[in-house]
């Protein structure tokens, strides 16, 4: 696929410089998303056609300020720079600057250019500067940097054809013209950067005293590398810190003369749209009431808007189901596809519409600039708990789904906060809790009214505060044991408001749909594939045995045709793999009050936890399509071989505070898992979360009984 | 004048000089971010819950944490009006 001109060229920019619509731009659809080398960051490719006969690689970097970074994404984007070693260093950059912004953003662009990178300036946001009489002139600012400039505007697409023509000539050129080095190291750094350069192979001075910044946690040096460029920083008295700032000065002094030769005012204060909005989205008390709206609204609109493709799909798959079965003969691969991987692919699909509508609005949010504020204003209480800001966002979005809610935390730029946030957004109650809770709620507590209020509803409630309030307590549980060498920065810049860019949002949204789709989607499929397999086989001979008792039990008690399938299906359960589980974990289960019969759907919802509701269904004979009243009252009456009810208050409460915290939601596991990349997150989140719901259920039951 | 004034010490409002950091590491990424010594800065606002201190230098909007407002040392200008 690589032909020999596929060159590769860098992406670089500080946040909020409008590097993903230039991205978007420049590759449309042909993206791809990898990983860094050495590093669990997701890192996204395109190709870009430069003319008929060339095509580039661009490769998509962190935004970061400096070289000098704080957080991880950041990180990744300088390392990926300072590894010339790694297969896919860039053979030239597209720096993208903000002309509003000009001269802070030059100071990362006189850093990557001092790598002797071949650079190109793209120069961003002239039509807002126009709007505010701020001109640039780029000819001048072309030759006081020694690099080609190019004006481009990432929204609508101007000047890209002119940054490819640009990007063609510096990669075909065999010797690109480089600028002389911005920066002059001082002599100390000459010294360290001398001594580095003996250890491994570098660029320049440059190179080697940034390797020297940064030795300890470079990924790709050897052990005995980074000890030895440590004993030259230390034996050469060289600090980190003062370095950095003596650098930045450095360059700020050049910048200083730059502005003032190539823009036509300088920057003053006018009170801005922005400023006047801030006022009230951001006041003391205004501001919090207008999140609270907005996150209304937000749960309202996945509630409202997704139930009618939510409906539609799953009746879709179930007609698809119903038509198959009659067509098809009954054999075990028909069986498979109508019982097992259709409604497994139903069950990915079916949270799409919910996907996609948070997703879109989060992604709206964050491109008009709201998202920032709301950082702004609960950074303080969520800290309290270990947590970010940010993680506001995530812990409401799991109201509708935990998946979602969980790929949602890569904003959040500190490592341990947002692994806390990962761990406990699923004790957020979702929409397949709603389904569970329903029914054992409307068995144990009559549907009578309290004034104006229904009794169910406020337990409903209640059960949502107490998802929450255990989500906080845990993220507490987890600041206090979990370490991080991460120190945790706000400095959250906060950018102008601005309207949404849809390119921007299409492909955003594009992005994480997909990835559900691919990612959580897979082991979704599979795991109920699995669990098909074990509901509808059992050991040799006993599905056989199981279809004959049923067949005698229903004809000596006068069954209807209906009647004795639902026997039929029950005894099948029973007598299956998944029933041999039920009984085998039964005596763990014993002291919460659950049999095995419950045993059986603790197991196969262990999936997805809304599979409760028919399993148990199928279990004690009600058939798949009874309303819940009916299954309530069924279960009421259902008694245990000594005459007494199994679903007693204290077995009902028992189940919902199981349902509550444990974790029965393979999609989620395997979402930490693609959000992490290491198995140890989901097994923790297993292992806490199950072991919580069990000590919670054992409580209420014993207590209860 | 004490030389100990810094952003957590302005009223709403009020501009100041910077004049130094007290902390390197929160320096560095500031002064990246373009707050350098002798720019100015105004406290526009402090987050509702507390904790949080709203700035804005040249055009250039901030939020910063009670730590890292403390570590920067500013010559206060003139009072805050609003």
């Amino acid at each position: 696929m690589a032909a020999p001109q596929h060159k590769k060229i860098a992406l670089l920019g500080n946040p909020n410089a409008g590097k993903s619509s230039l991205f978007n731009q420049l590759t449309g659809l042909r993206q791809r998303v990898g990983n860094f080398p050495g590093v669990t960051v997701e890192r996204k490719t395109g190709t870009c056609k430069l003319d008929a006969q060339h095509q580039a690689d661009i490769i998509d970097l962190p935004g970061t300020y400096s070289f000098y970074p704080s957080s991880m994404d950041e990180r990744i984007a300088v390392y990926a720079l300072l590894d010339t070693a790694q297969p896919d260093y860039p053979d030239a950059v597209i720096y993208i600057a903000d002309v509003m912004h000009l001269e802070r953003h030059l100071l990362l662009l006189t850093q990557v250019a001092d790598l002797q990178l071949p650079v190109v300036v793209a120069l961003n946001m002239n039509d807002i500067a126009e709007e505010q009489q701020l001109h640039c002139d780029t000819a001048q600012l072309s030759k006081l940097l020694s690099m080609p400039v190019v004006k481009i505007n990432g929204r609508n697409g101007d000047g890209v054809a002119e940054l490819k023509k640009v990007l063609l000539q510096i990669t075909t050129s065999i010797s690109p013209k480089l600028p002389a080095p911005f920066y002059t190291l001082t002599e100390n750094e000459k010294q360290v950067a001398q001594r580095v350069g003996n250890i491994l192979p570098v660029k320049n001075d440059y190179h080697a005293i940034l390797l020297a910044h940064h030795a300890t946690k470079l990924p790709f040096l050897t052990v005995e590398q980074k000890n030895e460029i440590l004993s030259v920083a230390q034996s050469s008295a060289f600090n980190s810190i003062d370095s950095q700032l003596e650098e930045i000065m450095q360059r700020y002094r050049f910048f200083t003369t730059v502005t003032q030769q190539v823009l036509s005012r300088q920057l003053r204060q006018p009170v801005t749209l922005t400023d006047k909005i801030d006022r009230f989205v951001t006041h003391k008390v205004a501001g919090p009431l207008i999140f609270f709206a907005i996150l209304l609204l937000v749960f309202q609109a996945i509630f409202a808007w997704s139930a009618v493709p939510m409906d539609w799909i799953d009746m879709q798959f179930a007609q698809l189901a119903a038509t198959l079965q009659e067509l098809l003969p009954d054999a075990w691969w028909a069986r498979l596809l109508t019982e097992g991987l259709i409604p497994g692919i139903s069950g990915v699909l079916i949270f799409v519409p919910q996907i996609t509508i948070l997703f879109f609005l989060i992604t709206l949010l964050e491109e008009v600039g709201y998202m920032a504020r709301a950082v702004f204003m609960f950074d303080n209480i969520m800290q309290k708990f270990g947590l970010n800001g940010r993680s506001i966002v995530s812990l409401v979005s799991g109201g509708a789904c935990a998946i979602p809610a969980i790929m949602s935390t890569r904003t959040i730029t500190n490592w341990k906060e947002r692994m806390i946030t990962i761990m406990v957004t699923p004790w957020i109650s979702c929409s397949a809790r709603i389904p569970v809770f329903a029914v054992l709620i409307g068995m144990v507590v009559p549907a009578y009214k309290v004034g104006v209020f229904n009794l169910q509803g406020i337990l409903f409630m209640s059960l949502y505060v107490i998802g929450a309030v255990a989500a906080l307590l845990a993220a507490l549980v987890f600041k206090k044991v979990m370490k991080t060498e991460d120190p945790s920065f706000l400095m959250l810049e906060l950018p102008a408001y601005r309207k949404p860019h849809w390119k921007n949002v299409f492909f955003t949204l594009y992005e994480k749909v997909s990835a559900f789709i691919l990612g959580a989607g897979k082991i979704i499929l599979i795991v109920s594939v699995i669990l098909w397999v074990l509901a509808s086989y059992g050991p040799p001979g006993k599905m056989k045995e199981a279809v004959n008792v049923a067949t005698i039990e229903s004809s000596v008690m006068q069954y209807d045709k209906e009647m004795t399938e639902n026997h039929i299906a029950a005894k099948k359960l029973e007598y299956s793999y998944a029933g041999y589980a039920g009984r085998v974990i039964e005596p763990v289960i014993q002291p919460l009050g659950f049999d095995w019969k419950i045993g059986i759907a603790l197991i196969t919802s262990f999936a997805a936890r809304e599979v409760f509701v028919g399993t148990i269904s199928t279990l004690y004979s009600i058939g798949k399509d009874a309303e819940n009243n009916t299954i309530k009252a069924k279960l009421k009456n259902e008694r245990r071989p000594d005459g007494t009810p199994v679903f007693t208050t204290a077995v009902a409460v028992s189940l919902v505070l199981f349902y509550l915290f444990a974790m029965q939601c393979m999609s989620t596991l395997a979402t930490v898992y693609r959000e992490t990349k290491s198995w140890k997150w989901p097994a923790i989140q297993l292992a806490f979360m199950s072991g919580t719901a069990y000590i919670a259920s054992l409580l209420a039951y014993q207590l209860l009984r | 004048m004490t030389a100990t004034q810094n952003i957590t010490h302005l009223k709403t409002g009020q501009t100041a000089l910077i004049l130094s950091y007290q902390e390197g590491r929160i320096a560095s990424k500031l002064m990246a971010m373009g707050l350098l010594p002798g720019a100015p800065v105004e406290l526009i606002r402090k987050s509702p819950f507390g904790g949080a201190y709203y700035i804005k230098s040249n055009e250039h909007l901030l939020a910063l944490r009670t730590a890292e407002a403390k570590a920067v040392w500013v010559l206060p200008q003139e009072t805050g009006t609003r």
